[in-house]
């Protein structure tokens, strides 16, 4: 190998060497490859404006970008994603369906569709001609058009308010002491002490009604007084009587 | 026909800012053919290389300005050139998950299937030979075989050293023949 490598040495570096090589040296040297016409002519001046193109544009890119730490964070999002597609992946998520379930299902799914179609296309009643387009006009003449004066009412639950609920309680609290009140005017002590007689008699001294009653009463008529205490007071009489008994003294 | 514009010339007038523009249209004027063909006999596909040397064009224009003049102009962009070829093969063999022989069989059909490849039947069979090589091997080959590069420039293309340009040559051209002889 090392002689003759010697012995191509002088040789190799002009082209005799090629003598050595009766397979090569019947091959032509000439070029075997070809361009299309004309590209050398118009090479230059697309290198020079792809150069220019890329001075202008000098790492700059296409203009886009992308949020900060985008690539910092994508790859770990690839590998969840992956992670999430493999684990969905499985097979139905370990879901099952009964036996058949497909076999039938798609004659199920007719037959709700004829059924379908049967119910919709089956209308049994009707309606008088334009009754839809009457029917909500006469609906607003008997409510919202029947008030003139365009009253628009609120309506609102009376027991639910506390107004209401301290209107109430109030009542009731009149009720019960207006009862009290009239059981206490009723009461005899009380027609008693605001009686007519009561009230002149409170104003005369005890003495002249002791007076009047030792002359005037026996004691028959004492008894009638005690027996008749619940007889009802004529006032108009008893008005007359001591106005003739005043006037008799005077 | 006119004079090549010298390398100097074309940086000298590349650090000016106002006649950088200028300097660069001289570049493409010069080297656009050989970048093409460079990447062309390694991608097949016209295409494919169409696409590459426009991203070559960009690489230089951008890296230019630190170019240091220690290096040939023209090696330093057949590097890039290179580099980009390379990195666009890798890429199909990992976007398409084969190996490197498959790869080879892609670019077979590619070849095969080519509407810009007008050679005899030889010079397709000597093309079938150059894709079963291993990358660099093919390229070491084209470079030697095609572009007639001496071996230090090939050496500052592919940062090997001349030697070991020379051996991969030498292997190269024995794999070629096997596979000429083999189709016959």
């Amino acid at each position: 190998m090392f002689y003759l490598y010697n012995d191509m040495k002088s040789d190799i570096e002009n082209r005799d060497w090629i003598n050595g090589y009766a397979s090569l040296k019947q091959i032509s040297p000439a070029n075997p490859f070809t361009v299309p016409a004309g590209y050398f002519n118009d090479l230059e001046d697309r290198i020079v404006s792809y150069k220019n193109l890329r001075e202008k544009y000098n790492g700059t890119g296409d203009g886009f970008t992308v949020p900060a730490g985008y690539f910092d964070e994508l790859t770990g999002n690839i590998e969840g994603r992956i992670t999430v597609e493999d684990a969905v992946n499985t097979d139905n998520l370990g879901l099952t369906v009964p036996e058949g379930y497909f076999d039938e299902l798609d004659s199920r799914i007719m037959g709700r569709v004829r059924i379908q179609e049967a119910l919709d296309s089956a209308q049994p009643f009707s309606v008088p001609a334009g009754y839809f387009e009457q029917l909500n006009k006469n609906i607003l003449d008997k409510t919202v058009n029947l008030d003139k004066a365009g009253r628009s009412g609120i309506v609102r639950k009376l027991y639910a308010t506390r107004a209401f609920k301290y209107a109430t309680a109030a009542c009731f609290a009149l009720i019960i002491g207006g009862g009290i009140l009239i059981l206490q005017l009723t009461s005899p002590q009380y027609v008693h002490t605001h009686s007519f007689l009561h009230k002149e008699l409170s104003n005369v001294p005890v003495d002249e009604i002791k007076s009047y009653l030792q002359l005037n009463v026996d004691p028959g008529d004492t008894q009638q007084t005690v027996t008749a205490e619940g007889a009802t007071v004529k006032e108009d009489n008893l008005k007359k009587a001591l106005q003739d008994y005043v006037d008799s003294v005077q | 026909m006119p004079a090549e514009v010298d390398d100097a010339e074309i940086l000298s007038k590349f650090r000016e800012e106002k006649t950088r523009n200028e300097a660069f249209n001289m570049l493409l004027k010069k080297y656009q053919q050989k970048i093409y063909w460079h990447i062309r006999r390694m991608v097949i596909d016209h295409d494919d290389a169409d696409d590459l040397v426009q991203d070559v064009f960009i690489k230089i224009w951008k890296n230019l300005p630190g170019f240091r003049s220690d290096a040939q102009l023209y090696t330093w962009m057949y590097r890039i050139a290179t580099n980009e070829s390379i990195t666009f093969l890798n890429k199909k063999k990992k976007q398409n998950n084969v190996s490197m022989d498959d790869v080879a069989y892609d670019l077979s059909d590619t070849l095969a299937d080519s509407a810009y490849f007008n050679g005899d039947q030889a010079q397709r069979k000597l093309q079938e030979a150059l894709i079963t090589l291993p990358e660099k091997q093919r390229l070491v080959f084209n470079m030697k075989y095609f572009d007639d590069m001496k071996y230090e420039e090939i050496s500052d293309v592919l940062g090997t050293s001349v030697g070991a340009l020379k051996a991969s040559f030498h292997l190269a051209v024995k794999k070629i023949e096997t596979y000429l002889l083999s189709k016959d």
